[in-house]
């Protein structure tokens, strides 16, 4: 028993642990064509072999305690079990962030790919966030490329996998950062869609945009705003000028942002910790410039990103767990309730999804052997572009998921960027 | 590498179109690359979904095991009174109900009414074949069965020809239940004076009817539209 005689502290000598506040939702979003998944990937500069790869991943393992784990159903709540088994290396396929088969996963809530010089994690959005992920992949590509020989050091993303996991990387940050008796507002409005002919099931478009990081900090300086800010503008305005020529009834446009909540508390949790601001914008106040728009976006990020707004939310969620009554209910009871909730409220409260994992940080030796780094949300049931954006060195990818046959919103928001004089270097597996 | 004429996006060396607008790539210098250049791999997984026939099995077994048990202690026990009648009619109903759908590979609407209506039909049936109580069957259950075969078919039939917007659906919804909440009451006028049925169809009818008109004027009235699609999101 690997886990019991070494991460006993870890997991406070049981075999098993509580799902996170914001994991317990997951599970219950599950369809059975969709899920919600997270793909982060590292584009290498060397073709990767898989046998050194299963080596490298058996190697960091038990630095990750709380990656080693399977979902299973309580009579309550779903709970995590240690997991002993080894993760599965896969060649990568076109159609990605697809539902885990548990079955095919040998258990487990993540699943490694390659595929040339392509390194992919792809994990349930139960077991961590996009910061879990970066760090996991981060650490098994420099393990990686100390088996071929390169001389790599520990740092930034990069974790030592000689030394004991810590307590703090498996703690739930919303409970412990939660401010008691704060409200946050859940009441969100239906807002507008772009929809269209579906794709078959388990098949999305996916297009990658390549960017030069000094060229996007150039054009940010000039607006005075983040680089989250400008391009959850250019999204907001593409989506007006959507709906503005379908001449119907003109909702609200809202960007969902997942935020990284790590950057406001003192949490090192490799669970998840990040909460979605919803930036929300209302045509019927009148036309609104790009101007207007990046003033706006910057003015909400900045005043709601913060540690007491961010505490109200934990407590809104922590609050509804710890419910006397929710807690009795039967789990069967919770997923259905979950379920339609999700499907009430969600997607449709959201016109589309913007999140930016920020800069990798990686020990200096190993930058040469990476080109770039993709962060990708799994394609949304209702929303078209679903995007997820990653820089290192300077090399900025937005990675875009859309479960729709029309490439409209890509295209629409890649010719605004090369329009802003961004080049935009194109991938996709539409071809 | 090329660039798109049309988005001037740049595009990787395999793409024969622009993914963003679809424009052709010419590279007549370059040599054509083939798929193994691809910066996606060609290889999909479609993972394999729960066969939907699995499902109809296992309701089939759970509705076949009472019908089966019944059958033999009714005829080992009490041979003259055919009880077991009902738990097998009761299963058969359910069968068909639930475990029916998950046999076609795709769902059909139409086909799954008419089994739908039949079956109740026949259920009701057995009922009145064993019980002999009165008319009903034939004045009441029977006209209604086919009243809700041609409801059944006719929203079936408006929701599948194109999609239509949620204020269309809601007005086909409530014109249909005026329409059937209606006829049912000219039913039981005609076959039954219960003072109750009558209070309840009439109710359901003008309520309806109502809903129906407001909506067919938010329709007409481009002000109340807007009002409406503002406050309640149709």
């Amino acid at each position: 028993m690997r886990f019991l005689d070494t991460h006993k502290h870890i997991f406070n000598g049981r075999d098993w642990l509580k799902l996170d506040n914001a994991a317990k939702v997951f599970p219950a979003q599950n369809t059975k064509t969709w899920s919600n998944i997270i793909r982060y990937s590292l584009n290498l500069t060397e073709e990767i072999n898989p046998e050194i790869l299963e080596k490298a991943l058996k190697d960091i393992l038990p630095r990750f305690p709380s990656m080693c784990v399977e979902i299973k159903r309580g009579f309550f709540w779903y709970y995590f079990q240690y997991n002993n088994r080894t993760p599965v290396i896969l060649e990568d396929t076109r159609n990605q962030c697809i539902p885990i088969k548990y079955s095919e996963s040998n258990r487990f809530l993540f699943k490694i790919y390659y595929y040339k010089k392509r390194l992919s994690i792809e994990a349930f959005h139960a077991l961590t966030d996009g910061y879990g992920c970066e760090v996991f992949l981060n650490t098994l590509a420099a393990q990686y490329l100390r088996y071929l020989g390169h001389n790599i050091s520990c740092g930034g993303s990069v974790f030592d996998i000689t030394e004991k996991p810590k307590q703090c990387e498996l703690e739930d940050s919303f409970v412990k950062n939660a401010t008691p008796g704060a409200k946050a507002s859940r009441s969100k409005p239906n807002v507008y869609h772009r929809t269209g002919e579906k794709q078959p099931a388990f098949c999305s478009h996916i297009i990658l945009g390549y960017m030069p990081v000094d060229k996007i900090k150039e054009l940010c300086k000039k607006y005075s705003a983040t680089i989250t800010e400008f391009f959850t503008a250019v999204l907001v305005d593409i989506y007006l000028d959507f709906q503005k020529r379908e001449e119907k009834k003109q909702k609200e446009i809202s960007i969902q942002i997942p935020v990284n909540s790590r950057n406001q508390f003192d949490s090192q949790t490799l669970r998840n910790f990040s909460v979605c601001y919803s930036f929300r914008l209302d045509p019927s106040l009148g036309e609104y410039t790009f101007e207007e728009i990046i003033r706006q976006v910057s003015l909400y990020l900045r005043y709601v990103n913060n540690p007491k707004t961010l505490g109200a939310m934990f407590s809104s969620n922590v609050k509804l767990e710890t419910f006397p009554l929710m807690r009795i209910i039967p789990l069967v009871i919770k997923d259905l309730a979950i379920g339609i909730s999700y499907a009430l409220t969600a997607e449709s409260t959201t016109t589309a999804l913007f999140t930016n994992l920020g800069k990798v940080v990686l020990p200096p030796e190993m930058y040469q052997f990476v080109e770039s780094c993709i962060l990708m949300p799994s394609p949304g049931l209702l929303n078209g572009g679903r995007m997820g954006a990653v820089s290192v060195g300077n090399t900025f990818t937005i990675a875009v998921a859309n479960c729709y046959n029309d490439t409209d919103i890509e295209r629409a928001f890649f010719s605004k960027l090369v329009e802003m004089g961004i080049p935009v270097e194109i991938e996709s597996n539409l071809f | 590498m090329p660039y798109c004429v049309n988005c001037g996006v740049k595009l990787d060396d395999f793409t024969p179109k622009c993914p963003l607008c679809m424009t052709d790539v010419f590279r007549p210098q370059v040599e054509e690359k083939t798929s193994v250049d691809s910066p996606f791999p060609i290889k999909t997984d479609i993972p394999e979904q729960k066969k939907r026939k699995y499902t109809s099995v296992i309701i089939s077994v759970l509705l076949l095991l009472p019908s089966v048990v019944s059958l033999v202690v009714n005829y080992l026990l009490s041979p003259q009174t055919p009880w077991s009648a009902y738990v097998v009619s009761t299963s058969i109903l359910l069968w068909v109900l639930f475990a029916l759908p998950f046999m076609f590979k795709k769902i059909r609407p139409y086909l799954l009414i008419v089994l739908d209506a039949t079956a109740i039909a026949a259920y009701a049936s057995v009922f009145f074949v064993l019980v002999h109580s009165g008319e009903w069957f034939l004045k009441i259950f029977i006209p209604l069965d086919i009243l809700s075969l041609a409801t059944g078919l006719f929203l079936a039939g408006f929701f599948k020809s194109k999609k239509h917007s949620k204020l269309h659906s809601l007005m086909a919804i409530f014109g249909t239940i005026t329409a059937f909440s209606g006829i049912t009451e000219l039913i039981l006028l005609f076959t039954s004076h219960n003072i109750i049925f009558d209070c309840i169809s009439i109710s359901i009818a003008v309520t309806s009817f109502i809903l129906f008109m407001l909506l067919a004027i938010a329709d007409k009235n481009k002000h109340f539209k807007i009002w409406l699609t503002k406050n309640f999101y149709l």
